[in-house]
């Protein structure tokens, strides 16, 4: 059994100053992870960072005019883009609309790039988290330029901040956060077999590290062999065919270097994964959910078909991470994000129609991630590197159709403008994730386990979150 | 490519320029075009450029002591070089360039001229910011045209304490080993702040001129730590070899000759399920291929608190790609490889031992080991030379021994 926190938190009533908060948590933990059916989560990562002020747009005219005015040819530039049609002009917008979704009276909109988001949002299936970001403890503009409240190193470095993002320290962290999830549900007993407890299809990512889990990265063309492998005889030679194979295996190898360790290392993991997932791929069970013939939509798509075959592979929790890149629009903006956005639009909607069709649409939850947001300001024909950014939730797990955490509004020097409208985060990347964690299953001292630095924050920002 | 080339045995201050004003770079950091703040607008220079010329160019993102170890502050953390106030203002340096003999306009456009990816940038005054431009303590005067503010922009970055270091340490990375000792960069470091670098011979090599990358090259290749032989029982020594040097190591041994990229697609579709998992010229962002600091997750060298930054693009969905990748060439499987010819190999006289004897020194520099020897020893006498040695050669194209080198 578990407790729910966000229940917990409601009995319990109050929360202390930002320092008491792990210690109110820490005093009631005696449960361990609930892993009884099968979870998973999806990390999707917009490498480059996404603009945020161009996807979740200002939509009451007051705010969609300040809008406007400051980004002037970020949204003339797409006039008449197709005959007639002006997608970022606000009556070409798609509303959030719904109890939860306007902050102070200010409302927001989808570009129409975002409709199959759009959509699921209507429907109660996808939330908006509101200026998340990586923050050591609460931070306004005053406590930002004094210089008194604690920053995570390196903001605005694409590499760092990715890495921050996804394990809470700059570039070169040995495990983030996804991989922490992991190690905590394979000690519980989650997985039988734990070679797809953690896999990543866009190469090795930091957030699926564990302290112990190790993950896989998988092709997105799905399995993969090793040619002239698994034939009798090659160019004649009846011995090559097993040769190679030990060649691949490193068998008997006495490699004294650590570097050709690793290499052996990930030959041999290679090897044995891919013959597994040779033998599952080659049985039906495939969702037949068309998937986008984009990157990210390939991705996601390989990820469902490993979900689609979870009892298979023995595992009852599973975390993914996907990405794909093109966001860092320094310039061409207007011709660069909307497709980018078409994109991740088209593979989540397609991956969430999936799980639909797989009956787990409420086991498995996807949510975006990116570098950071970017500027409000427009230099030339794109933006800069910002802090804060938007992000969104997707799975019938989630509290859909609404906006959780804050959007500022489109304007200058308020208390979460770090200058030139890069955001000051309000939602911690720690409270983010720790709300992720709780679905996930994990007790609150695992969640604290594998995210410390929750314990500066108000554990309750994101208690809406899920049903 | 060609900057780097003509610039590899030059002055590092050179190739900061030549690569600042180069089109390519200034279209792949949107800096080409890069306009003026516009206070009617609200419109402000791109930033790109300046972030990444100091992060990954020159200096770095925290202060580094000179044999490459960060500098701590009394609180035992590291120290930032910069803010992105000093962002802002360098980015004010790189505006108004735009491509050589056109009108500035970026509605216009790259011009049709024959060669004008490769001829430098040009300054348009009216649209370099006029301003002037303070950042890393130092300032650029308000109204110094364009070019001189580029210069003397680049000449604080190319004077900064930490250039030689962040610059050295990874020339070593590239070239011997991922992770270098403290001694080792400082040695190297030595050398490029002096320019002149004593051979074992005692001949003085270097022109005694700040950032001179001739005599740098010569103190990390000839350094002890590269070059003691005890360094084979150091198993924190050395590195993992990059594909695409693989992939060279294999097609000069194998004597490919007449090489163009593009007749050869395998190299150049990094999307093939026989990928090399590294497609020449199309590193995925100005990060490059690989990063210097990359640790390997539950990897030995991670364990033992080691970097290894060729592992960020060899991984489990790249591992298999690589063995197909290098068996289609090796076996020539389709039309559309080069073809080796193994007239090397094939001439040694001799047995079986003398031609594993061979392999090992073209291919494994002495260091085959006796597994690798056993299987291609077997493999080989199984089958007629000719056969024999491209079996051979795949087998040990897949060993440890040659992904690395130590």
């Amino acid at each position: 059994m578990t407790i729910n926190r966000r229940k917990f938190i409601r009995n319990v009533g109050a929360f202390g100053a930002a320092s008491g908060f792990a210690a109110n948590l820490g005093s009631f933990n005696a449960f361990a992870a609930d892993t009884s059916d099968y979870k998973a989560l999806v990390c999707v990562f917009l490498f480059g960072a996404m603009d945020g002020h161009d996807t979740v747009i200002p939509y009451d005219v007051e705010s969609y005019n300040q809008y406007e005015g400051i980004r002037g040819r970020l949204i003339s530039d797409l006039d008449n883009s197709t005959e007639g049609y002006s997608p970022r002009r606000r009556d070409n917008l798609l509303e959030l609309a719904g109890n939860g979704s306007s902050i102070d009276g200010r409302t927001f909109a989808f570009p129409e790039e975002f409709r199959p988001l759009h959509e699921l949002y209507a429907q109660g299936d996808l939330a908006v988290v509101g200026n998340v970001g990586p923050i050591v403890e609460p931070i306004t503009r005053a406590t930002f330029e004094s210089g008194s409240a604690r920053r995570p190193p390196r903001l605005f470095s694409h590499n760092d901040q990715q890495s921050i993002w996804q394990a809470s320290q700059p570039e070169g962290a040995r495990a983030g956060w996804g991989g922490r999830f992991a190690d905590i549900v394979e000690a519980a007993g989650a997985n039988s077999n734990s070679t797809f407890t953690s896999v990543s299809a866009a190469g090795p990512r930091v957030f699926l590290q564990g302290e112990n889990i190790q993950p896989f990265q998988i092709s997105s063309s799905g399995a993969q062999s090793v040619d002239f492998l698994d034939v009798n005889a090659h160019l004649n030679s009846s011995v090559f065919p097993a040769h190679y194979r030990d060649a691949l295996l490193n068998a008997n190898g006495a490699t004294s270097n650590l570097f050709g360790t690793d290499f052996a290392n990930v030959n041999r993991a290679a090897l044995e994964a891919n013959e597994l997932l040779t033998a599952q791929f080659a049985m039906p069970g495939d969702p037949v959910t068309q998937m986008p013939n984009s990157s990210l939509g390939s991705q996601l798509g390989v990820i469902a078909r490993l979900i689609a075959r979870n009892a298979n592979f023995g595992v009852k929790r599973q975390v993914f991470f996907v990405g794909t890149g093109g966001f860092d629009t320094h310039a061409n903006q207007p011709t660069e994000l909307p497709g980018l956005q078409a994109d991740i639009a088209d593979s989540m909607r397609a991956f969430h129609d999936s799980m639909v069709e797989l009956g787990l649409s409420d086991k498995v939850t996807s949510f975006t991630a990116s570098d950071f947001g970017r500027t409000l300001t427009r230099s030339g024909s794109g933006t800069d590197h910002g802090w804060g950014n938007h992000h969104f939730v997707m799975g019938g797990a989630v509290n859909g159709g609404r906006i959780l955490g804050n959007i500022p509004p489109p304007e200058f020097e308020h208390d979460y403008d770090a200058g030139q409208g890069r955001l000051i985060p309000q939602i911690a990347v720690d409270q983010y994730a720790a709300s992720l964690g709780q679905w996930f299953g994990l007790s609150d001292s695992e969640v604290l386990e594998a995210l410390p630095g929750f314990g500066n924050f108000d554990p309750t920002a994101l208690s809406n979150l899920f049903n | 490519m060609d900057i780097m080339q003509e610039g590899a045995f030059g002055n590092y201050r050179d190739l900061m320029e030549d690569i600042t004003y180069s089109p390519l770079m200034g279209t792949w950091l949107t800096y080409i075009g890069n306009e003026k703040a516009d206070s009617t607008t609200g419109g402000v220079p791109d930033e790109n450029y300046a972030r990444e010329v100091m992060q990954l160019f020159t200096i770095g993102l925290i202060e580094l002591n000179q044999d490459g170890t960060p500098k701590l502050d009394s609180d035992g953390q590291e120290i930032e070089v910069y803010s992105n106030d000093d962002i802002t203002e360098l980015a004010k340096v790189f505006t108004g360039l735009w491509w050589a003999d056109t009108e500035f306009g970026v509605s216009l456009g790259r011009p049709a001229i024959p060669e004008i990816d490769v001829l430098p940038m040009e300054m348009t005054e009216s649209q370099h910011s006029p301003f002037s431009k303070s950042f890393l303590g130092e300032t650029v005067p308000e109204g110094l045209p364009g070019d001189q503010s580029i210069s003397m922009a680049l000449d604080i970055l190319f004077e900064h304490p930490n250039l030689a270091p962040f610059v050295s340490k990874q020339l070593i990375q590239r070239m011997t080993t991922s992770n270098p000792s403290p001694a080792y960069v400082r040695r190297v470091v030595e050398v490029f702040e002096t320019g002149l670098y004593t051979l074992p011979d005692g001949q003085i090599v270097g022109t005694g001129v700040r950032g001179d990358l001739a005599p740098v090259w010569a103190a990390i290749l000839l350094d002890n730590e590269a070059i003691d032989e005890t360094r084979d029982e150091d198993k924190t020594f050395g590195k993992l070899r990059e594909p695409i040097i693989r992939f060279v190591h294999w097609a000069r041994y194998a004597n490919v000759s007449a090489v163009e990229v593009t007749n050869s697609p395998p190299v150049v579709n990094g999307a093939t399920t026989a990928s090399l998992g590294q497609t020449p010229y199309r590193s995925s962002s100005v990060f490059n291929f690989y990063r210097p600091g990359f640790v390997a997750g539950g990897s030995e060298t991670a364990a033992a608190g080691l970097v290894s930054p060729e592992m960020q693009i060899t991984h489990t969905a790249t591992a298999i790609t690589y063995a197909n990748f290098m068996a289609n060439y090796v076996f020539q499987k389709s039309t559309k490889v080069w073809g080796g010819d193994y007239a090397g190999p094939l001439a040694v006289s001799g047995d079986t031992e003398a031609v594993i004897e061979y392999l090992d020194l073209v291919l494994t520099a002495g260091r085959m080991s006796e597994a690798t020897r056993e299987r291609v020893r077997e493999t080989y006498e199984s089958v007629d030379p000719e056969d024999g040695i491209k079996l051979a050669t795949q087998l040990i194209v897949m060993s440890p021994e040659y992904t690395t080198q130590h």
